[in-house]
This record gives structure tokens, sequence and C-alpha cells, in this order.
């Protein structure tokens, strides 16, 4: 199987004034393209740092991110602005979806960036709605939409570019129990049926234990790896 | 166009801000637009006007301002160049106590380039002789009061002669009182047969009237002086220009001001919109793709700035069609709208607000989205050349430095937005400066012109004939013999006879003055002699002369001899002294200068013995002027118009406050929209800081602290616009001080800027600053403390 993010020996280091707090201390991590992985761990533990370290939202004191073959640390700000356009697809425990476009226009942003025609990105916009259950909730605007709906607008984005990786930072946490099982439901669909590779950070285990594989952080370490699934195992 | 409905929903969601800065802008366009398109349809109306009577592209005068012989336009018509001629033989001449320019032309069937426009009778035709056609002025019941079908009298060294008036024509602005009679006759009636003035040529190639010029002056020689006819166009138009260009510059700073209200509103744009931004690079948006968009919401700012600002032009320009006639004497303007003014102003709300607009979007750019995604502890990169800058800044700020310890918590809050605040003081000096650089101009030019009159005049009290015809021809006269009659009467300490005249040196239109040298001065009427010296009694054919015109026009020197051109003949004089620039007219006028001459000379060249045009009086108590005024007035009310010298200052005081307060009321445009700029600032200060006041409230600040952290912010920054706006405008000041008095050929001491005038700006600054940021800092008094910590 074809390793789709691989970190090697990742440190982050951030400068609290003159303190220096180690957020990730050398994480070395394989994802399989396709996998499911869930990362959890306490606060503090270096979970959304690692995430934001793959999604290529911020660069490592020391180590390599690769994803599908390419090192990121050494990309320049416009190739790794390329690089989450066009390989990688967010969704965030605020959803963070522009309060002033449609929800249609939300799903087109991604599109418009990657230089797709109106039809085409309009299209595409509307069936990925679709996919995600907001049929007829197109032209509305953020606020006019529920938190859980809002959090399929961003899934329906974050799959604008048919994206090779989903990242995903506490996707359910703002959202009740029953929502929250909705959505980490269409995750798992859309993983199983796209063949996409979705890596989500989480504290709940009735989110994780729906994964291939569960990742344990402590002290920005991976403490220990547990497989639900044999389909990654090497 | 998700970026362009993403740019404009953006601006809706805001849409105080956007109006306000739409209004900033708009206001700086709309003078722009208005001086431009006001100072087109002046210069358009006076080409117009002088074009539909002058086809002429030339004009061919004698080099020592004396005659011609006829023969000279029959050659000059043959030359290659020449498409056709005109001839015309041009005299002063004086009925009753109006002086006009009588010019003989060609009968209308021959004439090719002049035309008379006709509005009551006919125009001249070849069986004409003693016929007349003059302008309405001259007709006019101020002067000859006379009409179609009467008879006038014009009086020459050969006696009387009656002429018929068959026509009158339109005045034309720019050539004053004027008689046309055919050419034929005023050459007899002056005894000149076969002699002309002036030559009038047109060219066949319109285009290269330069180069025709040229190689007419190469086959004529340099016994004729050759004009381009647009040249004759001066006094007004050129003087329109130039204060237009002026004002187009004062307004050009509130532009710049209103460029800085762009970068501001987008800056808070930018701020308010970290997480969108961030979003926006997160999913995969490019840096370019954030300025594109940021660039698109300041175009549409610019585009609806622009268009209101045209709109606001125009109905300012319309205002001011209104008001110039009355308020500054100029002629009727019909203002159309100019295509130019229009394109100049679009364009101009375009390119600043792309221009301004453009710092702001690169900010935006810069953004990095994990610091606001996700709170971070990582210090923020800044690159190196940006640290030298603020370290440079630092080196510059620190005389400040004390001045912010006054204020240390403002200090430090104004110092964590440099730019913004950097931004709001420029605004606030520059449209201080404007109007403190602006102020000081007038007073200068005031100080001048009263030293000028004061220096000229000196005398406390002028006599002069009844109905002056005005500067363009001479005057009427008074017997000299008045003069022992004023003498006698009670606190006249001294008297001065004089004698004015308008004449022409080698073409150019002088000022004469016969004056007796002892009792001027003792009058207190002075000559600024630079170089040479003052007349004497025993002077006789001695003249003196204004510097630019000897040095620059003439180019003759202390010890030259000129000859000057009156009806009757060519005098020689011989020039003993230059003076400074003495002031009859605006600069760049139709006359050129002033040259003094000994009385008794005068009399005798100008044919008017035991004549005088004006008397000067001394008096013994400056305080009695007003009972002497008026008891001379009593004495010779007929004949004579008794002025005092205050009443002459005061008047000119007024004329030019008029056109100084115009130009002010410019320059405030600039400050309206600074005042906007601080609004603007401030309350995007207090909405950054909502949970920061938040915080304060929950700790249990009241209402009046919140407000008073921000009125000291608002003190510092008008202090600091107030200092830089003295500095700036003192400087501009400096400089335009300088261009006018090199203007008047003078030597510039630096601008007059009185402590008033300082002191008046630091207070104005102040308090715009904190009444305009009252507002915001009122707002942000009132918040609630449970929601502004709900806040970010």
């Amino acid at each position: 199987m074809a390793e789709i993010v691989e970190t090697k020996n990742l440190t982050k280091v951030y400068k609290l004034g003159k303190v220096e707090v180690p957020a990730l201390r050398g994480i070395n991590l394989r994802v399989q393209q396709g996998e499911f992985l869930s990362v959890m761990g306490p606060s503090g533990c270096g979970k959304t740092t690692l995430l934001n370290m793959i999604g290529a939202l911020d660069r490592p004191t020391d180590g390599q991110v690769i994803i599908d073959g390419t090192d990121v640390t050494k990309l320049s700000e416009n190739k790794l602005a390329l690089l989450r356009c066009e390989k990688i697809g967010f969704v965030f425990q605020f959803y963070n979806l522009i309060p002033t476009l449609t929800a249609l226009e939300n799903v087109e942003l991604p599109m418009t960036f990657a230089n797709i025609p109106k039809k085409e990105r309009e299209k595409r916009a509307a069936e990925l709605l679709e996919l995600v259950g907001l049929k007829g909730r197109l032209n509305h605007k953020p606020d006019e939409l529920s938190g859980g709906e809002q959090q399929r607008v961003t899934i329906a984005r974050a799959l604008a570019n048919k994206p090779a990786i989903i990242l995903a930072d506490e996707p359910t946490g703002d959202l009740d129990t029953k929502t929250g099982t909705e959505i980490i439901k269409l995750i798992k669909e859309l993983n199983q049926k796209y063949g996409q590779t979705v890596i989500i950070v989480t504290h709940a285990e009735y989110i994780a234990k729906n994964s291939d594989r569960i990742v344990y952080l402590k002290d920005g370490l991976v403490d220990r790896e547990v497989y639900l699934t044999q389909r990654f195992k090497s | 166009m998700v970026y362009f409905s993403l740019a404009a929903r953006n601006l809706l969601r805001r849409k105080f801000w956007t109006a306000l800065t739409v209004l900033g802008i708009a206001i700086g366009i709309a003078a722009i637009f208005s001086l431009i398109s006001f100072g087109e349809s002046m210069q358009a109306e006076v080409t117009k006007q002088v074009k539909e009577v002058i086809i002429a592209d030339l004009f061919i005068s004698s080099t020592t301002g004396g005659d011609l012989p006829q023969t000279l336009a029959t050659t000059i018509e043959k030359l290659p160049d020449v498409e056709g001629v005109s001839s015309e033989f041009s005299t002063f001449v004086r009925i009753k106590d109006t002086s006009f320019m009588l010019i003989g032309l060609e009968p209308k069937e021959i004439r090719k380039l002049r035309i008379l426009k006709i509005i009551k009778g006919r125009d001249l035709e070849s069986t004409d002789t003693f016929s007349i056609v003059l302008s309405e002025n001259v007709a006019s019941k101020d002067h000859l009061n006379t009409d179609v079908g009467n008879r006038i009298k014009i009086t020459t060294s050969a006696g009387d002669k009656e002429f018929l008036v068959i026509g009158l024509c339109e005045d034309v602005t720019n050539f004053g009182y004027v008689g046309y009679i055919p050419l034929e006759t005023s050459q007899k009636l002056f005894d000149k047969k076969d002699k002309i003035t002036r030559v009038l040529v047109k060219i066949k190639n319109h285009e290269k009237v330069d180069e025709a010029t040229n190689r007419l002056q190469r086959s004529l020689g340099n016994k004729v002086n050759i004009e381009a006819s647009k040249e004759q166009l001066t006094s007004i138009a050129e003087i329109t220009r130039q204060l237009n260009t002026f004002m187009v510059s004062i307004a050009a700073v509130s532009i710049i001001v209103g460029g800085f209200l762009i970068s501001n509103t987008l800056m808070m744009s930018v701020t308010q919109r970290l997480r969108e931004i961030a979003i926006l690079k997160a999913i995969g948006g490019r840096g370019l793709t954030i300025i594109k968009i940021f660039l698109i919401e300041a175009n549409i700012i610019g585009i609806l700035g622009s268009f209101f600002g045209v709109l606001l032009g125009f109905g300012f320009t319309l205002a001011i069609e209104e008001l110039m006639p009355r308020t500054f004497g100029f002629m009727q303007v019909s203002i159309a709208l100019s295509y130019r003014a229009l394109a100049v102003a679009i364009g101009l709300g375009l390119a600043l607000s792309i221009f301004f607009g453009l710092y702001p979007s690169w900010k935006a750019s810069k953004v990095r989205p994990l610091e606001v995604l996700r709170p971070s502890y990582e210090t923020p990169h800044r690159n190196r050349i940006y640290r030298l800058f603020l370290r440079f800044l630092e080196v510059l700020a620190y005389p400040l430095k004390i001045l912010l310890k006054l204020f240390p918590t403002a200090a430090r809050n104004l110092s964590r937005r440099k730019f913004r605040t950097t931004l709001t003081v420029l605004g606030i000096s520059a449209g201080i400066a404007s109007v403190i650089a602006i102020w000081s101009l007038g007073l200068l030019v005031q100080s001048h012109v009263i030293y000028e009159i004061k220096s000229m005049i000196g005398a406390d009290v002028i006599v002069s004939p009844k109905a002056q015809a005005g500067p363009q021809g001479g005057s009427g006269e008074l017997p000299i013999s008045i003069v022992e009659g004023v003498e006698r009467m009670p606190n006249i300490e001294k008297t001065s006879p004089n004698i004015w005249q308008i004449v022409s040196i080698s073409g150019f239109k002088v000022v004469l003055l016969g004056i007796e040298p002892e009792s001027y001065q003792a009058v207190g009427a002075k000559v600024n002699i630079i170089k040479g010296r003052f007349l004497t009694s025993t002077d006789d054919r001695s003249i003196i002369l204004s510097k630019t015109l000897a040095e620059k026009l003439l180019t003759v020197d202390v010890g030259d001899r000129i000859r000057i051109d009156t009806f009757t003949g060519t005098e020689e004089f011989s020039v003993i002294g230059i003076s400074t620039e003495a002031m009859f007219g605006p600069p760049g006028g139709e006359i050129k200068g002033s040259v003094w001459i000994p009385l008794k000379t005068a009399q005798k060249i100008l044919g008017k013995e035991e004549k005088a045009t004006g008397i000067y009086v001394k008096v013994k108590d400056v305080n009695k002027i007003e009972e002497t005024s008026q008891k001379l007035k009593l004495a010779l009310g007929k004949k004579a118009d008794i002025v005092n010298l205050g009443q002459i200052l005061d008047q000119v005081k007024k004329g030019i406050q008029t056109f100084w307060y115009f130009f002010i009321s410019i320059a405030a445009l600039a400050i309206l929209v600074a005042a906007l700029g601080i609004q603007n600032s401030v309350s995007m200060s207090v909405w950054e800081r909502t949970r920061e006041i938040g915080i304060l409230k929950a700790i249990g600040a009241t209402e009046w602290l919140v407000m008073k952290i921000f009125i000291q912010e608002n003190l510092l920054i008008g202090i600091l616009g107030g200092i830089t706006g003295i500095v700036l405008g003192y400087v501009g000041a400096w400089e335009l001080g300088r261009g006018f008095s090199s203007e008047m050929g003078e030597i510039y001491t630096g601008p007059i800027i009185t402590i008033q005038l300082i002191i008046g700006g630091f207070i104005f600054a102040i308090v715009l600053a904190v009444v305009f940021g009252f507002y915001p800092a009122w707002k942000a008094s009132r918040l609630k403390p449970v929601e502004a910590l709900r806040y970010g």
C-alpha cells in the first residue's frame, strides 16, 4: 500500500516569551492511502499541532512531513497554498465558513482557487452538498444553518477538489452526540466509498472507534497505537 | 465572480464605514473635478471670445513701438507661409473722461482677420469715412453714453473731428475699451498716411505656427516684433490657469487624505476578517487571491467615490458658476461638463483605491492561517526590512518619546498600531498644513500689496478727477491751479500733483507716471530704487523703469536710452534708475511695468500742460483725516473725487480676503476628510479592543475611565498631527511664498507665519481629534462587559 503521509522525527517548539515549550518531540508516523486514522490524547499533548503540520498550515522546527512523496517543509508559501488546495481538505471544529457566502459559494471557493470553470464548479458544489444531505439548502448563508448543517457544508467544501487527505480537528466537538454520530458516519462513508484518507483529532471514543487505527499521543510523542481493523496493519 | 460578490458583500456588511470612506473620496474627487472643469471652461471661454473676433495667428508690430510702412503688409502677404493679412492703425484717444483704443481697420469687405460682433447697427464698410463702431462698454451710460445714430467728437492735434456712431459691438473681456474706424480715416486723422501700427497675419499651416514665426522673423529682420495671437490671451486665462494649478494641488492633498481613509478602512476590514482570511488560506487560497479580493473591495470604494465625487463636483461647479461673477468680477462663464475632468476624476479614484489598497491587501495576504484559527504562542514573524524600518522610525521619533511619556497608556496603545496611527496623524497634519500654508501666503500677498500701495502712494489723501475710465485708458484731468487752493486749506501739510497715463514702450504697455521729485517724496510716496538714482528737479528727459520691464523685456540698463510712443510722436529718454516691481494690475497681465519721469516733461509730451491726473496730499494730523477729506470734498466736490489711503487699503484687503477665503474653504475639505479619518481610526481601535474593554469593565472600570483612555489617545493624535501639520505647513508656506516673491522679482525673506496661526493650527488639530474621536470613545464606554468578553 502506498504511503500518503509520512512524518520523520517531527519536532515543533513554541516560544512563549523566552520560555521554549515543546509541542512535538520527534514523531514518526506513516499513514496509508485510504486509511482512517484517529489521533487521541490529553489536552496539550500535541494532537492539533500534529494535524496542522500535516495540513501544511505550520512549519515544523525540525524533521520532515512528506505528503504524497513531497517534502512539504521545503515548499514556499505559495506552493503550500497550492498543496492545501489540491491535496488536503480541512474540517474544523468551529466549521469556519465564510459568513457572507452561501453554502454553495462556500463549497465553490476551493474550486475557484483551483481555477475550475464556473459551470463545473457550481455543478460539483451542488452535487457535493447533495451528497452530504443538504439538497435544498444550497443558497442558505451559514447563519441560517444549524451547527450540524454547517459542519456538513464544511465537509462538502473539504471534498471540493477531490483531495487525497481529509484532516478533521474535533469535527464533532461543538455538536451534540446525535448530530456528531451522523457527521462521523458521513465521514466514514466517504472514506469507504471514495477511498479518501482521513485523519481525525478527537477526544471522543465513540468517534475514534470508527477508525482503522488510533494513535495516542502523550507529551509530544507517540505513546501507543491501536489497530481496530486489519486493513492497514503492516 | 465569487471574489467580487465576496468583496461587495463585505462592504455591505460595514455600510457605515463604506459610506464614510466613499464620502471621503468623493469630497476629494469633487474638489479636483470642479476645479479642473471650472478652469477649463474659464480658459475655453477666454480663448473662444478672442478667437471669435481675431482669426489671425500672429501679430506683427514695430520693435520700437513706432509705426510701420503700409507696404510691409503687402510684403508679408507675398511670403510663402502666409495665407492672409490685415493692417491696423491704432492709438489711444480720449473723449471727455473716457480713454479708449481707437483702431483703424480695413472695411468689412477687405478685412480678413478681425470680426466685429455687431450687436446694434452695422459694421464698417468701404464707403464709410467718419463712421465709428464702438464696443458696448465705451458707449455705455458710465462712459460716452451714446448710441447708434449719435455723433461723437474726437480731438486730435489737427483739431476736432465728428464721427457718426454706426454700430455697437460686443465687449471682449481681454480687449478693454475700443472704437473702430476705417483705416484710411485714422491714418488721415493722425497724419500718418501709409503708416500702420500692426499687421495681423494668418498662416497656411496652422499646426506649424512656431516654425512659420521663425521663418517670418528671418525674412523681416528684427525691426518687427512677431507675437503669436495666443500669447495675447494671457491676462485672465493665464491667471486663472495659475490659480487653478495651485488649487488643484490643494485638492490633491485632500485626495491623499482620502486615500489614507481607504487604507484605514481596508486595514479595519482585514483586522475584522482575520479569521476569514485564515480560512481562505487554509483551504488553499494563495496570497495573490487574497490580494485580489481586497483590491476589488478597494476598487468598489474607489468607483463609488469617483461617481459621487463627480456628482458632487458638478454641483459644486454650478455653485461656483453662480457665485463667481458676483464675487470676483470675472466674466460670466458657462460651465460645460469637461471630459478631461471626468477622466481625471474617475482615473484618480481608481488609481487611488488601488494604490492605497495595496498595503492592507498585502497585509491580508500575509495572514498566517494558524495564528488565527488556533491561538498560538509563537511571536509573529517579521522580516528584516520591516524591523529596520521600525528601528529607523524609533530613532526619528526619539524626541517624541518625551511627549509620549506624558500619556504612557495612550502612547503604548497607539504604538501598538503604528501604521494606522501614522495615517491618522498624517491626515490631520495634511489638512492643518494646507490651511497654514495658504493662510500664510494670503498674509504675504496682503502685506506685499499694502506695502506696494503705501510706498507707491504714500500720501494720506488722493485727489483725482471724477469718473475715471479705469486702468485700460488714461483718466480725466484736473487743472494744476487746484493744487494751490488745496495747499491753503487747514490741516494740509504738503501736496504733490502728478500725471499718469498708459503708454507704449517697444510695444509693451506700461504705466507712465509724471511726478515732481521733491514734493512726491515729501507727501510720503516712494519709488524704491535698486539701481541708479531717483529723479531730481533738474531732470528733463530722464526716466526710471521698473525691474522686469528694464531687465527682462527691454533689456536696458542705467545709462541706456529708450523711446516712448505717445499720441503725438516718439520721445527719447535716458534711463537713470531701476526700481522694484510696482503692482499695477495682476502679474502676467497686460500692463508690463511702470516708468517715472518728471511731471513737467510728462505734461509736455502728453499734451497736458498745466494739468494733473491726481494730487497726493499729506495731512498734518492723521487723526483728522476724515474731516479733511470732507472739507476737500466740499471745496472740490464737482470736479474731483477724494479718497484717503485707509479707504484704498480697506478695499484692497477686502478683495484679497475674499480670494483667500475661497482657497481656504478648499483646504477645509481636506480637513473634513481628515476628520472622517480620525473617526474611522478611533472606531477601529475600539472594535479591536472590545475584549480588552470588556475585561476593564469586568474588573470594575467606570464608563468615564474607558472614555478617558480613548480621549487621551485622541488628544495625543491631535498633538502629533498639530505638530507635524505646523512643520509641513511652514515648509509649504515657505515654498508658496518663494514662488510668489520670485514672480514679483523680490528678495524672499521667508513666509509670514504669525504666532496666532501656529497656535490656532495646533489647537484646531487637537479639537478636531478630540471632537471627531468622541463618538467612538463614547461607544466604547457604553460596551457591556459580558458581551464584550464574549467577543473574539
